[in-house]
């Protein structure tokens, strides 16, 4: 099996990743910050030192670390505490709908052109400043083709106009150096299970210093107990705990500890190197198959392409049938689709992880090349 | 004699052990009795009161708020 849908959820897992989970699972099955028996407290301190791992890979606060359920948890509590009421919301046309709809659901947005160079598209957007949003959310990598959004600038002239600014790193954590600081940004959202090699059901919010002292200006998703001020109504109004509502997947959470230590092993500028030598060496290949065409050659692991006179679900189907795995059709991303001129249908995905292989390339440009 | 600083939470408990620790003072993180936590569930963290003064130096310096200081 040649697993090319890493985009998705990275596959296979680190074996530590597995280890952390059973461990999580057998050995400190405790509800974390519930009780003050051992097993609770061994899970406590798994979820705390998760804390510090993502804290110190986003160079923010352990204790500004919020744990959800994936990203797109991550971006509804993000996006809903940091939206002004009535204010519109700018975002980029390479928009994952795990931002589109909570942005489209909660008032008006804008969309801004980040298809061009890194100054075309600082120029888009300072243009679009013109629509006044009150808050501004963008992918760090788009999950379609690689592209990759300048947050840092675009988080310097949020900082300099005062316009809170989240980012969507769904698919740049632990791929990319990522710096609350240098991006001036006051979220960040991930899931565990992608380039953190973690499980599913993992993702987190980290918010940027500032909140841990303002946190009770900022509008709670989730309701309910958190081992927290148990005797009052509301939920606390401080970070994490004030948008950490039920028990959270201590497991899940080991898993992702583990995948962090992972990343940092490998290091993200050799995961970063890697997989864009796979994915150059994917593309490359695919641009001389005849009848191919590859959609915005970005750069980074993941390929968007299609075969003339087949449906991209029927590409997908044959890849499978020779055991390669890879995504087709709209990959919850309409906005990148329409901003790339895909046919109806969508496209076809492959996306490497640094676990990859340049066999594995060869493999899929292979059984192309037969068609 | 042991002091107990009241914490946020667990996991502001938790930074507060790691801190000190990493600091060369020993503390525990603890679930505070009913009778220290009004609000209902808290945390705290025990320590000598010896360390105390230090303790709170160490946690101002990193920003990390608590709320009540006691000699038990």
């Amino acid at each position: 099996m040649i697993y090319l849908d890493n985009a998705a959820t990275t596959f296979p897992k680190p074996r530590s990743v597995s280890v952390a989970f059973n461990n999580a699972v057998r050995l400190y099955g405790g509800n974390p910050g519930r009780s003050s028996h051992y097993l609770s407290r061994q899970a406590a301190r798994i979820v705390y030192e998760t804390r510090e791992e993502i804290a110190s890979l986003f160079d923010g606060q352990p204790e500004s670390v919020v744990f959800t359920l994936n990203a797109t948890y991550a971006l509804n509590i993000a996006i809903n505490a940091l939206r002004k009421k009535n204010g519109l919301v700018l975002i980029s046309n390479f928009e994952h709908n795990a931002v589109l709809r909570p942005v489209a659901y909660g008032g008006e947005y804008e969309v801004f052109d980040a298809s061009g160079s890194d100054d075309e598209v600082i120029t888009a957007f300072t243009s679009a400043l013109a629509f006044k949003p009150s808050l501004v959310v963008c992918n760090h990598i788009s999950n379609l083709c690689g592209k990759v959004l300048p947050v840092e600038r675009i988080g310097k002239i949020c900082h300099d106009n005062r316009i809170p600014f989240i980012i969507d790193a769904s698919q740049s954590a632990g791929r990319r150096c990522l710096s609350l600081r240098e991006t001036y940004a006051d979220a960040i959202c991930a899931p565990g299970h992608k380039g953190l090699y973690g499980a599913q059901g993992s993702g987190f919010v980290i918010f940027a210093d500032k909140y841990r002292e303002g946190a009770s200006e900022l509008f709670p998703f989730v309701h309910g107990g958190n081992g927290v001020n148990s005797l009052e109504q509301f939920m606390p109004d401080f970070l994490p705990e004030r948008f950490e509502g039920g028990t959270l997947p201590t497991p899940a959470i080991a898993a992702l500890c583990a995948g962090i230590g992972e990343v940092k092993r490998i290091t993200v500028p050799n995961i970063e190197y890697l997989e864009n030598a796979l994915g150059r060496r994917l593309t490359e290949g695919l641009s001389v198959i005849r009848g191919v065409t590859v959609y915005g050659n970005y750069g980074g692991g993941t390929v968007l392409f299609n075969v003339d006179g087949q449906s991209s679900e029927n590409v997908a189907r044959q890849l499978d049938d020779n055991g390669i795995c890879v995504r087709s059709g709209y990959h919850c991303c309409p906005l990148g689709h329409r901003t790339l001129n895909t046919p109806q249908g969508g496209a076809v995905r492959a996306s490497v992880s640094v676990f990859n292989t340049k066999y594995d390339i060869d493999r899929l440009l292979t059984v192309l090349n037969k068609k | 004699m042991t002091c107990l600083i009241t914490m946020r939470s667990e996991t502001y408990a938790l930074r507060a052990e790691r801190v000190l620790k990493n600091r060369g003072i020993s503390a525990k993180k603890i679930k505070l009795d009913g009778e220290y936590s009004l609000r209902g569930c808290s945390y705290g963290i025990q320590l000598d009161c010896r360390n105390r003064a230090v303790a709170l130096s160490v946690l101002n310096e990193i920003n990390l708020p608590y709320s009540d200081i006691r000699s038990l």
